[in-house]
């Protein structure tokens, strides 16, 4: 008995270390870059979603949510948002149980309480944020929204391993993202603070920077710094966290600001200037400008 | 007992089972490995659980383990058993992580980030350091044991981790209590055993009345009740806390070498480990704290009359106090092994028992000049072993090597009997 002890501190110690080594040390510097490529994987999972001109448009209702109610195929709803988790299965460290309660259903609650019963709400805890930045990579559009699916929408996993598979699609995938804006109004708008202020959503995100609007969506998943840093500022001026990269700007001056490579490439997206009048045209053409972009994001990550 | 341990510990694997469909739970390689991990955790947790118990000394264990030294036997492989199974616990439940990325499955060892995988984390470095010194290193046995009941804090943390992890055990409250209700009572037992049992169990009190070296290594120490004697059957053992100064208080076991009927207890104590070294601070009128009997070490419990007692060194003081009281319808052959002559303690008065008793048959043995004593010499020696009840004290090399050639020469294992000190000294 001493012997079985013995053998498994040392493969305990063996597979922890190695893990630790691996995970913490190793991988701290490919951070970033790890980052960038699981949502640059994200985006073109959620592109290759929307690809298929063989799938069928769908409308992310309630009726549709409730049909995914099982482990092998479960979709919630969450703050609005509909994710497919089925492939989150096996590694919710609340275990299956908790998610299987609300499959199929507006999770919002629970998720908010880690109870899929929400019976005491406030009692549980939330979520951690590395659990909210988990939950981004199965999303897969807002509720009443209507996707064009395909079979994979509903078992496909989507999680950082398929990057490299995917990464080669990026340029290719990414080219299609209009399909993904939500953009129907054909004719001119006005770059109002309000018409702005509607793209506030990572899948339709404008920014106003310095008195120049910029349509930025398809940049997500390219940012060196992250997506979320991002996500705050859309629909805002985001002049001041621009320059500060700090997307609160709470202290002005002690975050450096972007590098020349990165107002090089923010260019790509403009559509206009504040209160211009412009075609519905050129929104969607800047969208088509991001294979540069793809390549561009391996410059942004030596200036960081 | 054995089995009633393991049904206890498949019970929660079976509640586990029953919460969830099974196919779900083996669905891919996330889940089953998951899975896994969960019925280690159970598993671990209620065998740590019951070896807290196990280590309460208790009466009933005593009588169903055939002695206490058997139960610290078992303590220790479950102990071991229960420690492999919660090491793999996190092993197995990491691989959902790393299917996610290598540092989600880094983060998930780390401390601080989730609080009840913190308090597994702490839980199992608590045990992970304690258990390495008691499996690795030969620490002075009050420090031992003293390091060892830090056991119960990682038992604790454990308690912690269990209670606030979401998981199937929070949401089945069936499982919820049964792991629970099991570990409260491990907690109980064991909080009671390592602090309170001075005070509240049931001790006896004796003085020292007299000290006698037998040989250089060797004191016999005899203690006199302050009010009740102990009760005990020859052959048994106790725990005896010395309240002297300059001498730990933790409590030591040790065979009682006196007669049953005598009114003075004797114990008699080599000088091994340190504890003993500091035997020599003990005074005359010291008082004694006795936790006992214990042990299940006694020639009337068995079947045959016919017997042959096998004693390697200071492993003869069971037999001194079990040869006083020989009842003349016994047969009884001492071995007595020593490396040479100036080792044997109380030769002299075994001898004399022998002369003066025709049943109790008394053998010296000097390895020095014979060897080791084996199983074939003894055979020879009394004539056969057939139906004889054997009785073997020593060091565990000792017992081992002739408990395995015993069995060798075709000796049932059940006529086998022997007290396992290697836990005590």
């Amino acid at each position: 008995m001493k012997k079985l002890a013995t053998v498994s501190l040392f493969i305990f110690g063996v597979v922890v270390t190695a893990i630790l080594v691996a995970g913490l040390l190793i991988y701290q510097n490919k951070k970033d870059n790890q980052k960038v490529n699981s949502q640059t994987g994200n985006l073109v999972q959620n592109t290759i979603n929307n690809i298929t001109s063989t799938g069928k448009n769908i409308t992310l209702d309630m009726t549709e949510i409730s049909k995914h109610n099982k482990q092998t195929d479960c979709w919630m709803l969450i703050n609005g948002k509909v994710y497919d988790i089925t492939s989150y299965f096996g590694s919710h460290p609340g275990g299956n149980a908790n998610m299987l309660a609300t499959c199929g259903k507006d999770a919002t609650d629970a998720y908010k309480t880690q109870d899929p019963y929400a019976t005491s709400s406030g009692s549980r805890t939330a979520h951690s944020s590395r659990a909210r930045n988990l939950l981004d990579n199965y999303y897969i559009g807002d509720f009443n929204q209507t996707i064009i699916s395909n079979k994979k929408t509903t078992s496909s996993a989507t999680n950082s391993t398929n990057v490299s598979k995917t990464d080669t699609q990026v340029a290719e995938g990414a080219t299609t993202i209009p399909n993904n804006q939500p953009i129907t109004t054909s004719g001119s708008i006005t770059l109002s603070t309000a018409e702005i202020a509607k793209h506030n959503k990572q899948t339709d995100c404008w920014y106003l920077i310095s008195g120049k609007v910029y349509n930025i969506t398809s940049f997500f998943g390219s940012h060196p710094g992250g997506n979320s840093i991002m996500v705050s500022s859309c629909g805002k001026d985001a002049t001041a966290a621009y320059n500060t990269k700090d997307p609160n700007a709470t202290s002005s001056g002690s975050r450096s600001a972007h590098s020349s490579n990165a107002v090089a490439l923010l260019n790509n997206y403009y559509i206009g200037d504040l209160n211009q009048t412009i075609g519905q045209q050129k929104v969607t053409e800047t969208n088509t400008v991001v294979a540069p972009v793809t390549r561009g994001d391996d410059d942004g990550e030596y200036d960081d | 007992m054995l089995l009633v341990i393991s049904i206890l510990t498949l019970i929660p694997i079976v509640i586990w089972a029953s919460i969830e469909p099974l196919s779900l739970r083996f669905l891919d390689v996330n889940t089953a490995t998951t899975s896994i991990g969960q019925i280690l955790g159970l598993a671990g947790m209620t065998l740590f659980s019951i070896n807290l118990i196990l280590a309460g000394r208790f009466k009933f264990l005593d009588k169903y383990f055939k002695g206490l030294d058997k139960v610290y036997v078992h303590h220790s492989k479950i102990g071991s058993l229960s420690f492999s199974l919660i090491l793999f616990h996190p092993i197995f439940l990491v691989v959902k992580y790393l299917s996610i990325s290598i540092r989600e499955a880094g983060l998930f060892f780390v401390p601080f980030l989730n609080m009840p995988i913190t308090w597994g984390i702490i839980s199992l470095i608590l045990m992970i350091g304690l258990l390495s010194v008691t499996l690795y290193i030969n620490l002075k046995y009050h420090v031992w044991k003293l390091s060892h009941k830090f056991m119960i804090l990682a038992f604790f943390f454990a308690i912690l981790h269990v209670l606030n992890i979401s998981s199937d055990v929070s949401r089945s409250n069936l499982l919820n209590y049964y792991i629970l209700t099991l570990a409260f009572i491990g907690l109980a037992v064991s909080f009671h055993q390592a602090f309170l049992n001075k005070f509240l169990s049931k001790k006896f009190k004796y003085k020292i009345a007299n000290i006698k070296e037998l040989n250089e290594n060797v004191a016999e120490i005899e203690m006199e009740p302050v009010k009740e004697g102990i009760n005990f059957e020859n052959g048994q053992f106790a725990f005896f806390s010395f309240q002297s100064e300059g001498v730990s208080s933790e409590s030591h076991p040790f065979t009682i070498s006196s007669s049953s009927k005598d009114n003075n207890l004797k114990i008699t104590v080599k000088n091994l480990g340190d504890f003993t070294g500091l035997l020599k601070n003990l005074k005359l009128g010291d008082k004694v704290i006795i936790d006992g009997p214990y042990g299940n070490f006694s020639y009337n419990k068995v079947e045959s009359k016919d017997q042959i007692w096998i004693a390697g060194g200071i492993g003869i003081t069971p037999f001194l106090s079990m040869v006083k009281n020989l009842g003349s319808e016994y047969n009884v052959d001492l071995y007595y092994s020593v490396k040479e002559n100036k080792e044997a303690v109380y030769l002299q008065n075994l001898k004399e028992i022998s002369e003066k008793t025709p049943n109790f048959k008394f053998n010296l043995w000097e390895a020095k000049d014979k060897g080791y004593i084996n199983g074939n010499a003894i055979s020879d020696r009394s004539n056969g072993l057939d139906s004889k009840d054997i009785f073997l004290c020593g060091p565990p090399s000792f017992m081992e090597s002739l408990k395995n050639q015993f069995l060798s020469l075709g000796v049932d294992l059940n006529k086998i009997h022997y007290e396992n000190f290697s836990f005590f000294d």
